[in-house]
């Protein structure tokens, strides 16, 4: 029973950055229909504009929160409108636009280490107070993660699919021609959706980092997951990629008590392949 | 010169690896982004047959070659019926499955500590590194050659038709999921023979040799050279790896606080090799229509250009510092002195070029004098 709770527990507490990063992602996918490695780069930069603010400027955490999110939001949408819209112009192929994004995330990284080295850089965390529920130790700052991502997921859950916002971007995803024609304008709302998941990824690696510390890999350490989680999801769905989300945070919680973190990782990697065989040709 | 012929010895590696993904992207369109993961199995495997078992070189490689083979079918077997999406996140996520398992069977790979070292196969002095290169040098051109007979064949012409449409290819009778099974297990077997003939290179082996970065190194060797090219693979490797880890990292004046960045600048320039390559030339350096003579011709071409060039250049450097020297020598005032200092600084960056530059004027008279 302890067993149980524990792993359910400390999987939702721990799989917080990871909701995010896996809705964010699964935006960009659903919308324009590649993998964009380069989102990887986003969660990395959020961790480094938070530690702009905390480290080097002084600020609360709780306040660079916001600054940083919007500033990765803004990275996101640079990265679609100088290089991602003008490929998809230019008509190049949904397997060639992956190896592009891999491309411009070892941009974004290493031109991130060479400006600011490969150190590790530490946040400074907010004080924090102990809470006891149901038996299981959590920090403050774990429970108001948890509680912003719910927020967070909620709401764009809610924008998703119940405005008309949400209405346009389906209806873009689903058949861009149709879109077009009812006059829906495919530039305006991609850039909207290009921000709001570079926020989302830019929180992910905000809390990622103030969990444990920030460093350049930490992005690309969370991509391969972040795309697992959100293809098992049901890529296209945001409904999918939060529920496979918690469902692959409480399954390495639970494999981690009972093994080791690298054994968690390896036979989730492997449920994934045996995923992916079962469903077939189709991944979407 | 040791570590040149190390280079030289991975530069090959690196054209082999990129020669088999061109077989299985250009002309299969099997995106494998597991590169890493096949090449360091068999490595690994190649370390561990020879160090804990004891195997001689001959036995352990078969063995590898076999481990890889079994691991690549099964992995086709699970992904080759997935779109293009699917089978690159599965061929990644195999990788990382592997790069895990070294680090975590310590009583087979060692684990972070490391394991070493395995032997070349015959040990003759000095010269063991320059034999191994060499056969080093048969294997990739035998997969070269293989490769440009492929393209000519009609295998060759099937391969392309399941890469452009699956379905048509079918219908007219072809086996499509067992052409695709074939090769690519037979291409990723090449990767794990590429693995287990660097293992002897390495002589230690670590988990960190495993990084998605040898994937994306050959990838985008093979983007930029032009993937459907049957010269694309080793143009690319030759402009990539050629470029940064041996010329620059051999021979470029680098300090010691800078050559800590030059890994991650290789990397940041190839990030930006790609992006370009991808935006502005997608199908590479290569067109697929060129035939291949006409590609060595012209490489044969803009190499003469280029040693004429760096000849041309290294005469006049010679030639205008040892004018400057003479000034800065013979005016000897004070007025001149913080350039004459400069002058001598500037021979001495140079100096080790001048005589060689010296030497090579003479048999290049002609061409000096018809360009002044």
């Amino acid at each position: 029973m302890s067993f149980a709770v524990d792993s359910l527990f400390i999987g939702i507490l721990q799989a917080s950055p990871l909701i995010l990063a896996a809705i964010g992602f699964t935006l960009i996918y659903y919308l324009n229909g590649f993998i964009n490695f380069a989102y990887g780069e986003g969660i990395t930069f959020g961790a480094y504009f938070a530690s702009l603010f905390n480290v080097a400027f002084g600020l609360s955490f709780y306040i660079s929160i916001v600054p940083a999110a919007i500033l990765s939001g803004l990275l996101s949408v640079a990265t679609y409108l100088f290089v991602f819209r003008p490929a998809m112009q230019r008509g190049i192929k949904p397997s060639e636009l992956i190896i592009l994004s891999v491309g411009l995330s070892f941009v974004l990284r290493y031109g991130l280490i060479l400006f600011v080295g490969a150190e590790n850089v530490y946040l400074d965390e907010p004080p924090i107070e102990f809470f006891n529920l149901i038996g299981v130790g959590a920090t403050s700052l774990q429970l108001i993660a948890l509680i912003l991502v719910a927020a967070f997921a909620f709401n764009l859950y809610w924008i998703i699919y119940h405005t008309g916002f949400g209405e346009k971007v389906r209806g873009l995803a689903d058949n861009p021609e149709l879109a077009r024609v009812c006059g829906i304008n495919p530039h305006e709302i991609s850039v909207k959706v290009w921000f709001v998941a570079g926020a989302a990824a830019g929180l992910a690696g905000i809390f990622q980092g103030v969990f444990a510390l920030v460093n350049p890999l930490m992005g690309w350490n969370l991509i391969l997951i972040t795309v697992m989680v959100s293809i098992i999801g049901g890529v296209g769905s945001v409904r999918g990629a939060l529920v496979a989300a918690v469902v692959a945070g409480i399954l390495t919680a639970a494999i981690t008590l009972l093994t080791k973190p690298l054994y968690a990782e390896v036979a989730l990697l492997m449920a994934f392949i045996l995923i992916l065989w079962r469903r077939g040709a189709r991944v979407v | 010169m040791a570590y040149l012929i190390f280079s030289l010895s991975l530069l090959l590696i690196y054209v082999g690896l990129a020669l088999a993904l061109h077989i299985q992207f250009g002309l299969l369109g099997i995106p494998n982004f597991g590169v890493v993961g096949f090449w360091g199995l068999g490595m690994y495997a190649m370390g561990v047959f020879q160090v804990q078992l004891d195997l001689s070189f001959v036995d352990a490689i078969v063995l590898s070659v076999a481990c890889v083979a079994a691991a690549s079918w099964v992995i086709g077997r699970l992904v080759l019926r997935l779109d293009a999406q699917g089978i690159l996140c599965a061929t990644i996520a195999f990788s990382a499955i592997v790069a895990l398992l070294i680090v975590t069977e310590k009583w087979m790979t060692m684990g972070v500590v490391g394991l070493g070292t395995i032997k070349y196969p015959v040990r003759i002095g000095g010269a063991t590194e320059y034999l191994y290169f060499l056969f080093l040098v048969a294997v990739v051109a035998a997969l070269q050659l293989f490769t440009l007979r492929l393209h000519k064949s009609t295998t060759g012409r099937l391969l392309l038709a399941i890469r452009d449409n699956e379905e048509v290819a079918a219908s007219l009778g072809k086996d499509t999921y067992a052409v695709k099974t074939f090769w690519f297990v037979g291409t990723c077997t090449a990767m794990g023979l590429l693995g287990a003939l660097s293992a002897p290179l390495n002589q230690f082996l670590t988990p960190n040799m495993i990084v998605p970065s040898v994937t994306f190194a050959v990838w985008i060797a093979l983007v930029l050279g032009g993937k459907e090219h049957s010269l694309g693979a080793v143009v690319g490797v030759f402009i990539t790896f050629g470029i940064f880890d041996i010329l620059i990292e051999t021979y470029a004046p680098v300090t010691p606080e800078l050559a800590v960045y030059v890994p991650n600048f290789k990397l940041f320039v190839y990030g930006l090799l790609l992006v370009g390559v991808l935006m502005f030339k997608p199908v590479g350096l290569l067109d697929p229509g060129l035939p291949p003579e006409a590609v060595i011709s012209r490489a044969t071409d803009g190499v003469q250009t280029g040693v004429a060039l760096g000849r041309r250049f290294l005469g006049q450097t010679a030639a205008a510092s040892r004018a400057l020297w003479g000034k800065g020598g013979t005016d000897g005032g004070g007025r001149r002195a913080p350039e004459a200092g400069t002058a001598v600084a500037s021979t001495a960056e140079t100096g080790a070029r001048v005589p060689q530059a010296d030497s090579t004027t003479p048999t290049t008279d002609p061409t000096p004098e018809k360009s002044s």
